[in-house]
């Protein structure tokens, strides 16, 4: 199917750049729309607004920002450290600005993983755009929910 | 039979044949735009510059080199520059990238201005002074298990003029798929050896350019960079200083303390150096052997998750509370931040609650 | 003697370009240029964009390619290599156009011109122009059939662009989201337009 330049231009912006090693894609194929519609219904279905689930993330990721690198506990069982790095780095939607680097890594007692950034809670938050399957910085509505004792 | 085969293949040949000379003549003839002049600054230079690509590629041709991340993909919003005559409309791609003030100012992006016509545009005056070098690396050492410090020999220009707490854009190379990109690092030597450049670089995970450093780039290999950029510089007060950096934000505090040094500025300076454990620390010695050599110079190491029952019997804690406690007045003080965006913040709110003007707060994110 | 040649000059022109806008509308009656309507349809702003790129680009390359059928395949007999050769004339057009567009207009081109690489190939434009040779058109029928054409792609993108923009697509199942209600949305509409033929007989 044939995309307008637009969509054009922000699936380029979203594969692989000079910002973005690996991009925000992953390894999915699907066009962002039906990313986008697809994590929507998952949320939809778990019964947990996209605010509520942004709300959590963001809480963890200031709270390991805070604490400059050290570990801090979220919940029982889920600990978040942040990893400092210099620079900053633009949305791939055009117009959102730029955001600083760096990522807050929370693990789970099982050893399951989120990795947050500035920006991707920013698409969260904008874009409802969790990014594709397969990046690191996927942030799987449901697995997030479950870790953040959301449902 | 044959005859009619020949026509229609002769008349298919002849028909693209024509169409595609057609294009390449109209690519000639319609997208030429000739030589066009870009003033600068109010005739401070001159450019004569081939039309048809875009404002930023043609001021680096000519040795002008405007900060830009993205390569002229209008995203990042780095190149931004004032077009006072000839830009022509604002295009819908760095529309959203522009507050009305700057469009008030004229300002554009660089990258997304097609030089059409004359142009009249304006940058600021250090960028005059940025050039684009070649250099050779003579050591990549290891500081510590994610930190190394490279040392580059200047190729061409053999020498460079900045002021300590610059930074340079470093060039990776293509490695792996991976494209090429620039990234900025502070400058660690002092200005006085000229003819050599050296930067501390943190390893990140999955990060395109320190991956390439660390990974990729072997001693003894060319290296690309442009600079010097940035305004994190001393300033010419008499007032004490505290400084704040971790990890490979040391580079420009290290830079800075030794140019202190070499100038004989004794002002008053306490370095605190925030880290998680030990093995995160280095320059140690460095440091304390200049500590003994300049008696206004004090180093403060902190380290916040060292075990408690190691050896270390320096600070203990986060580097906030270290520096509160050392100085838990600090309104006569200026404050020189280098790091993460997070420490830079937990710095200003500690300092500017014990007392420092938020103007006297100097820091560099690296943005 | 065909029966257009009956009408008056204009009463013709018109006749042609409402029967090929409306009862021969070439996305609602023919279902073509399918697939730049789904994916560009999103929005009617970049519709109305992509639409009238197509409309200009049929009009003129139906035009074009009644001249080069009339006075050069026809006389070499060569009318069976008329599908590759309209192909190739269509492509270099459109090229063509977005060069001069650039040149001339920013603002046209920032409106207009992105959209032109999209309907370089473009089955739509080519039917047009392939639709016109199965009757006896003088050359400004035949150019009242391209606009005429272009008009009903145009209005057809335009409406459909307006009915998305309304349609919640995130309320709607998974499966029928994005090209799947677009698809049920053109054929509720090809009912409508299905409705017209008939009415004009050419």
């Amino acid at each position: 199917m044939k995309e307008t330049p637009d969509d054009k231009a922000l699936e380029d912006r979203l594969g692989a750049s000079k910002f973005s090693g690996e991009g925000f894609l992953g390894t999915d194929h699907r066009p962002v729309d039906e990313i986008v519609a697809a994590d929507l219904h998952e949320l939809a279905q778990l019964g947990v607004a996209q605010e509520t689930l942004l709300a959590a993330l963001r809480d963890a990721f200031e709270k390991a920002r805070a604490a400059l690198g050290g570990e801090v506990e979220i919940r029982p069982g889920l600990k978040a450290v942040a990893h400092e790095s210099m620079g900053r780095i633009p949305s791939p939607f055009r117009g959102d600005g730029v955001f600083e680097k760096g990522d807050v890594v929370l693990t789970a007692a099982d050893g399951e993983q989120i990795v947050l950034t500035a920006l991707g809670l920013a698409m969260i938050e904008k874009h409802s755009f969790f990014q594709g399957r397969g990046s690191r910085y996927r942030v799987e509505p449901a697995r997030a929910a479950r870790l953040l004792d959301l449902v | 039979m044959l005859v009619s085969i020949l026509i229609s293949v002769g008349f298919l040949l002849a028909c693209g044949l024509v169409l595609a000379g057609l294009l390449v003549l109209a690519e000639k003839k319609i997208l030429n735009y000739g030589t066009c002049h870009v003033d600068v600054n109010a005739g401070r230079k001159v450019l004569d510059v081939e039309g048809g690509s875009s404002l930023l590629s043609s001021l680096a041709e000519q040795n002008i080199f405007i900060p830009s991340a993205c390569g002229g993909r209008g995203s990042c919003a780095y190149c931004k520059l004032k077009v006072q005559e000839g830009g022509g409309m604002v295009g819908p791609v760095e529309e959203p990238y522009l507050s009305p003030e700057e469009r008030q100012d004229h300002v554009r992006l660089a990258c997304q201005v097609k030089v059409r016509r004359d142009l009249k545009i304006e940058i600021p005056d250090e960028l005059f002074s940025v050039s684009r070098f070649r250099a050779k690396l003579l050591h990549k050492k290891p500081l510590t298990h994610d930190i190394v410090e490279l040392r580059l020999q200047l190729l061409e220009p053999d020498s460079i003029s900045f002021e300590a707490g610059q930074y340079v854009q470093l060039e990776s190379a293509e490695y792996k798929g991976r494209e090429s990109v620039m990234r900025g690092y502070s400058i660690s030597s002092v200005p006085s050896d000229n003819q050599h450049l050296e930067l501390i670089i943190r390893r990140v995970p999955d990060g395109i350019c320190t991956t390439w450093v660390f990974d990729h780039l072997k001693e003894g290999a060319e290296v690309l960079f442009s600079g010097p950029y940035g305004f994190f510089h001393l300033s010419d007060t008499q007032a004490p200083i505290i400084c704040i950096a971790g990890g490979s934000g040391m580079a420009p505090i290290w830079a800075i303390v030794r140019d202190m040094k070499e100038k004989g500025i004794a002002r008053p300076t306490t370095y605190f150096f925030g880290a998680l454990t030990q093995r995160d620390l280095f320059f140690l010695d460095e440091f304390r052997k200049l500590e003994q050599e300049c008696p206004w110079f004090k180093f403060v190491p902190a380290l916040s998750k060292e075990p408690a029952d190691s050896g270390w019997t320096g600070e203990r804690g986060l580097i906030t509370d270290v520096v509160s406690r050392h100085f838990p007045d600090t309104s006569k003080h200026e404050a020189y931040l280098c790091g993460s965006p997070g420490m830079i913040d937990a710095s200003v709110a500690v300092l500017t609650k014990n007392g420092m003007p938020e103007a006297n707060v100097f820091y560099d994110k690296f943005a | 003697m065909t029966p257009l040649a009956d009408m008056g000059f204009l009463s013709s022109f018109l006749l042609i370009f409402v029967s090929a806008a409306f009862t021969d509308n070439i996305l609602m009656a023919r279902f073509l240029g399918m697939c730049s309507c789904l994916g560009v349809s999103k929005k009617v702003d970049t519709s109305l964009g992509l639409g009238l790129a197509v409309m200009f680009v049929t009009a003129a390359t139906a035009a074009l390619n009644y001249l080069v059928y009339q006075y050069l395949l026809v006389p070499l007999h060569l009318e069976y290599l008329r599908l590759i050769v309209f192909i190739v004339v269509i492509a270099a057009f459109t090229q063509l156009v977005e060069m001069i567009i650039e040149r001339v207009s920013e603002k046209l081109y920032n409106s207009l011109g992105i959209f032109l690489p999209l309907i370089t190939v473009n089955c739509a434009i080519l039917g047009i122009s392939l639709f016109m040779l199965n009757k006896p058109y003088s050359f400004l029928q035949a150019f009242a059939f391209g606009l005429g054409g272009g008009f009903g792609w145009f209005l057809a993108i335009a409406l459909i662009g307006g009915i998305r923009e309304k349609i919640n697509e995130a309320a709607l199942p998974k499966g029928l989201a994005g090209p799947g209600i677009t698809l049920v949305v053109i054929g509720i509409m090809a009912l409508a337009f299905v409705g017209f033929s008939g009415m004009i007989k050419i």
